[in-house]
């Protein structure tokens, strides 16, 4: 074995005089139990409970977005509420996630001819049925949720309301990105008329 | 002799709060804009398929593939599209105007072409509900 250079050693008095002190018995009266020190903890946590409260809605998560939907931004929307949930995209149209109808070939359809959803109405009515059987004497309020990527041609959107309209839903909430105002409409709303622009 | 405040209790109220927020945290902030059909009061086999609300309004609106046209009593302005967007700024100027000239006004007509995008009506709707039109009244076809 030849000769070889020595690396870094310890050395007294500059290096570890924590170690040394204790071990000459220097801090013998420290307790045997250190405390915490709390305060940055709890400065963090009233943070994330001041942040979650911020972001806090008392209606909970009325819908889920399809991942695949990118819905506009709207600056004056109101607070959704719950009611079946229309999910229109180029190639089909669903009901709570179930298909109901199929756009394929939309552009050749005729107007009011071939644009009836059955299968939308068939779901929708049922709901309807359902909803009178559990709240007796209540008017139904024929509202829906719709929603649809921000980037669908409004002639989609038209063909469900005008399969809409026929079945009694006139409440069409259009789902949108951004802050829900409950006043924003001060009890009033937005009206459509004909969709098929008769 | 210097007392501690005991800081366990709140430490265990902290955490309970916090698995709380987060369980029940919406980080999508959705809302909506309504469209009422106009016949609310009436059963579902009543409901017409003709025509439900007369269209009198003297504000309108068309939205094209890739223009906008606002009319007011006759006056008509066009916005075209740029760099393939709409700059709404116009369509508020022109809801706001509109909002001075008629103070009690409520109702605006927009008329959307078959292949005008879904953004853009729920942009132009979105625009005069801002300035208190809140008969926004959304049919298919390019009215003048």
């Amino acid at each position: 074995m030849g000769i070889q250079i020595p690396g870094y050693r310890l050395v007294s008095g500059h290096d570890l005089p924590e170690m040394r002190a204790r071990l000459k018995g220097a801090n013998r009266h420290r307790a045997l139990t250190e405390e915490l020190t709390l305060t940055s903890l709890i400065d963090m946590f009233s943070v994330i409970i001041l942040f979650l409260i911020q972001s806090f809605s008392v209606t909970g998560e009325v819908m889920f977005l399809n991942k695949d939907l990118q819905v506009p931004y709207a600056n004056h929307g109101r607070i959704l509420e719950r009611s079946p949930i229309i999910t229109i995209t180029p190639e089909k149209v669903t009901v709570e996630g179930l298909a109901a109808g199929d756009n394929a070939g939309i552009e050749d359809k005729i107007e009011e001819e071939d644009w009836n959803l059955p299968l939308m109405s068939e779901k929708l009515i049922a709901y309807k049925t359902f909803f009178e059987s559990i709240h007796n004497g209540e008017p139904f309020p024929g509202e829906v949720i719709l929603q649809a990527d921000q980037e669908l041609d409004f002639l989609y959107i038209k063909r469900v309301m005008f399969s809409l309209v026929k079945i009694g839903f006139n409440n069409i909430n259009l789902v949108v990105r951004g802050e829900a105002f409950p006043e924003a409409y001060a009890g009033e709303e937005a009206h459509a008329v004909d969709p098929a622009g008769m | 002799m210097p007392s501690n405040l005991n800081l366990v209790p709140f430490i265990d109220l902290f955490s309970t709060m916090i698995i709380f927020l987060i369980i029940t945290a919406v980080f999508d902030q959705l809302a909506a804009v309504q469209i009422n059909m106009g016949a609310e009061d009436k059963p579902a086999d009543a409901v017409p398929a003709t025509p439900i609300k007369k269209i009198e309004a003297s504000l309108k609106v068309t939205i094209h593939e890739d223009s906008i046209e606002l009319f007011d009593a006759g006056q008509r302005e066009v916005i075209n599209k740029q760099d393939g967007e709409y700059d709404f700024a116009p369509v508020r100027a022109f809801a706001e105007a509109a909002r001075e000239k008629y103070p009690e006004k409520k109702d605006v007509v927009v008329f959307s072409d078959d292949k005008a995008k879904y953004k853009d009506l729920v942009s132009v709707m979105d625009e005069f509900l801002g300035e208190s039109f809140t008969e926004v009244v959304v049919t298919g076809g390019g009215g003048k």
